[in-house]
């Protein structure tokens, strides 16, 4: 097998028991790389279309890349899966330390299906794995079952991926911990988890990770870690500030959501700010294994109602919990997300759900009696805490909003659908894409659904790269980030390190972890397969052109203050974006992939799938 | 005079850095199980690195038995002589750091030996949060600080 990889592929069928191993193969490895790439390529090979993603024959497919392991900066691993919230395609990605723990054990891939009769856990003691019973961890927290599982096994240091009770009440948007706070958080593959009955993954691996030239590695990585510390999001802002950083300016720019989508600015910001975290809650900075940047701001309320709540401080979540709730409570937030990571659900999630529903209260759709007497009222920062416990234990109300907020909109009816904000069924992170043009079309067409992260279009939009106000060229720039993100997914690269990691950094890199040449085009290919397979996956479920959108209130009601007032989505605008990004996608109209572009991915063997479906799709417009 | 590698809790993010190129460049290959610095972390809040103190008299040269470990007495690293070690572990037993690691391919102990002078954990440390110092140093700094403390209002506003 090449360098820097494990050259395994570890299967673990839950309904049978059976265990296996077996070789992943280097062509394979050289097609999709590792990360995202393999991770879609065995995600559509290993689940049969249109199937329950609670049901037994959805997978969890654990991927991690070359970088994996090394002192490349890296996040560790990435899961994919069909999400039982959006009912598509789905990957995950959490940083800290079970990635390299997974493949140190020997793994570059682990994937699990099934179902088991019982609550079990999985124990992966490098080559022995043994699935156990898990009747006593069932119920308990995700930091409960993490703590109980390294006492168990007797080691401290191996490394537990696990769900809390929200996984196993299946919320939608349950995610998978890792570490203490470390989270595959977005479209619930903790409900995935926990569907299978399967409370925890525990690793210990021991093995190391071998990569081609660790010379010339460790020379790249001195002068990489320069660059790193030259570029201001890298070397300033994220190790200073964290996520958080830009908060001020992105409401003061007038694109911060508040008040369920209704205004982009929000009058309290200051009391949720960098400045406000660090002079009141702000403990340290922590970071993944093997990076620099310590972008992780843990936060610890002293004193008041909240006193004694921990938990790591991100923009999304603090604006979830903060802006779309209207909620100026700082120390609140840091309850709420400790909960969320307790219970183990996705606070961005969970934040846009509550505040969908505090606005679902503003309106009289839902009243005192609906929520068991908690005054839903936008600000009222104790309501969001025991809401967050309601959803997260499926109680009264919080389990129509445990199903996430298009299916909740759909059961709580009276309108509710009409100003319900997601795109094919994921809330949307923190930016306002009425007044970002070219965000509105990277969110709408992303391939987990309403999701900054595929591509970081808002980013260049924010920072004056690209003009916001304007729709020429958005989706070429688009379609290079996605491409350009997707081979970083593939190689295990996090986020934060969009200004630094290039496809040129990537060639160079190649050769020394991995000991095979590549060039930029070969990279371009790369992410356009990633790209195009993902989508091939969720065409295989039924996604279509009328689901790369937005709810129709984003192109009726503008933001209402702030700098961005008056910003509306303007449909034949958007439409022309979506038209060119689908045709330099290689995609048809109906934003389905043809058979050309397939073919020249190399990936013609998905064909048969798509055709059929191409066809349906063909029928049902016909009528 | 001794010196050892110091940790700040507060500075270190237990991203591991410390590990991964001690292993690089002892052993050519990344893996935290084969490093002679170790990161503890104890959840949600403590990181903290962990390696040899050269102690005075060091217990885990008195306890193996098969004389494998003697410290230099130029700079008071422990040296293995991998010959004679046996994995027996009463090294590792006896130091109340767990500064000893077991090579987990090896299997024979490995302790830090400060890279002829210029450990390059505290040289890669992200966040300079590792440093070589001396006992006298870091007493001296107490020392220091605590004054500071104490007399906080009079450097402020020196008086006469």
């Amino acid at each position: 097998m090449l360098p820097s990889y494990a050259g395994r592929i570890l299967c673990v069928d839950l309904s049978t028991g059976k265990i296996t191993k077996r070789p992943l193969s280097e062509e394979l490895a050289r097609k999709y790389v590792g990360g995202k790439g393999l991770g879609a390529r065995l995600l559509y090979d290993e689940v049969n279309p249109r199937r329950n993603p609670l049901g037994p024959e959805n997978k969890l497919v654990f991927t991690t890349g070359p970088t994996t392991g090394t002192m490349i900066p890296n996040k560790g691993y990435i899961l994919s899966y069909k999400s039982p919230l959006t009912g598509i395609y789905a990957s995950s990605s959490a940083g800290g330390f079970f990635g390299t723990e997974l493949k140190q054990a020997g793994y570059d891939v682990l994937i699990i299906g099934g179902r088991s009769e019982k609550p079990v856990y999985l124990w992966i003691d490098d080559n022995e794995v043994e699935i156990r019973d898990a009747k006593h961890l069932w119920g308990k927290d995700t930091f409960e079952t993490n703590d109980t599982v390294k006492e168990e096994i007797g080691d401290e240091e191996i490394k537990v991926a696990r769900i809390g009770p929200s996984g196993e009440k299946l919320v939608r948007y349950a995610s998978i911990f890792n570490d203490y706070s470390r989270a595959a958080g977005r479209c619930g593959a903790g409900a995935v988890m926990g569907s299978k009955n399967l409370k925890a993954i525990a690793v210990r691996g021991t093995k190391a990770v071998e990569v081609a030239k660790i010379d010339e590695l460790l020379e790249f990585l001195r002068e990489f870690y320069k660059v790193l510390k030259e570029t201001y999001s890298t070397g300033i802002s994220y190790p200073q500030w964290g996520t958080p950083a830009n908060l001020s300016v992105i409401n003061q720019m007038g694109v911060f959501p508040t008040r369920y989508w209704h205004k982009g600015t929000f009058d309290g910001h200051e009391k949720i700010d960098r400045e406000a975290i660090r002079e009141r809650v702000l403990v340290k900075s922590k970071a993944c294994y093997s990076c620099p940047v310590n972008c992780a701001k843990l936060s610890a309320v002293k004193e008041g109602l909240y006193a004694g709540a921990v938990s790591e401080l991100d923009y999304e979540t603090i604006w979830a919990f903060g802006g779309l709730c209207e909620n100026d409570n700082i120390e609140s937030i840091v309850r709420a997300i400790e909960l969320c990571d307790k219970y183990g659900i996705d606070a961005v999630s969970a934040g846009n759900i509550i505040a969908f529903a505090m606005e679902c209260y503003d309106r009289g759709i839902i009243t005192t009696k609906d929520t068991e007497g908690i005054k839903l009222v936008f600000g009222n920062h104790e309501a969001i805490i025991q809401m967050v416990g309601r959803i997260a234990m499926r109680e009264g109300l919080g389990d129509i909003l445990a199903e996430g907020v298009r299916e909740a909109a759909k059961q709580i009816g009276k309108g509710a659908e009409e100003f319900a904000i997601h795109v094919k069924g994921l809330e949307p992170p923190g930016f306002d894409p009425r007044a970002l043009k070219g965000t509105a079309l990277a969110f709408a067409v992303a391939d987990r659904g309403g999701c900054h992260l595929p591509s970081s279009l808002y980013t260049y939009e924010l920072m004056g790269v690209i003009d916001k106000d304007i729709i020429e060229g958005k989706a070429a720039f688009l379609r290079d980030l996605e491409n350009r993100f997707a081979v970083g997914d593939s190689m295990i690269f996090c986020r934060f390190f969009r200004d630094v990691y290039f496809l040129d950094t990537i060639v160079n890199l190649f050769p020394l972890l991995i000991g095979i040449k590549t060039d930029e085009a070969e990279l371009q290919g790369l992410g356009e397969r990633i790209v195009t397979l993902a989508r091939a996956f969720s065409v295989r479920e039924g996604l279509s052109r009328k689901d790369d959108s937005w709810p129709e209130r984003f192109f009726k009601e503008p933001i209402e203050e702030g700098a961005m007032k008056g910003m509306v989505l303007i449909k034949d605008e958007f439409n022309k974006m979506l038209d060119e990004y689908y045709e330099i996608r290689g995609w048809d109209r109906n934003g389905i992939p043809t058979e050309e572009k397939l073919r020249e991915l190399g990936l013609s063997d998905l064909n048969l799938g798509v055709k059929t479906l191409r066809q349906k799709v063909g029928e049902a417009v016909k009528g | 005079m001794r010196r050892l590698i110091t940790v700040d809790p507060m500075k270190c993010t237990g991203c591991g850095i410390c590990e991964l190129i001690c292993s690089a460049l002892k052993d050519n290959a990344f893996n935290r199980r084969m490093a002679r610095i170790r990161v503890v972390n104890i959840e949600p809040v403590i990181d903290a690195a962990i390696a040899c103190r050269f102690c005075e008299e060091p217990v885990c040269v008195r306890a193996c038995p098969r004389g494998a470990l003697r410290q230099s007495e130029e700079n008071g690293v422990i040296l293995v002589d991998e010959n004679k070690c046996n994995a027996c572990g009463w090294c590792i037993e006896a130091c109340d750091f767990g500064a000893i690691t077991l090579h987990s391919e090896k299997r024979v102990v490995a302790v830090c030996d400060l890279c002829n002078g210029e450990p390059k954990c505290v040289e890669w440390c992200p966040r300079d949060a590792l440093e070589l110092v001396t006992l006298e140093t870091l007493a001296q700094r107490a020392r220091i600080s605590s004054v500071k403390k104490l007399f906080q209002e009079a450097i402020s506003h020196p008086t006469p």
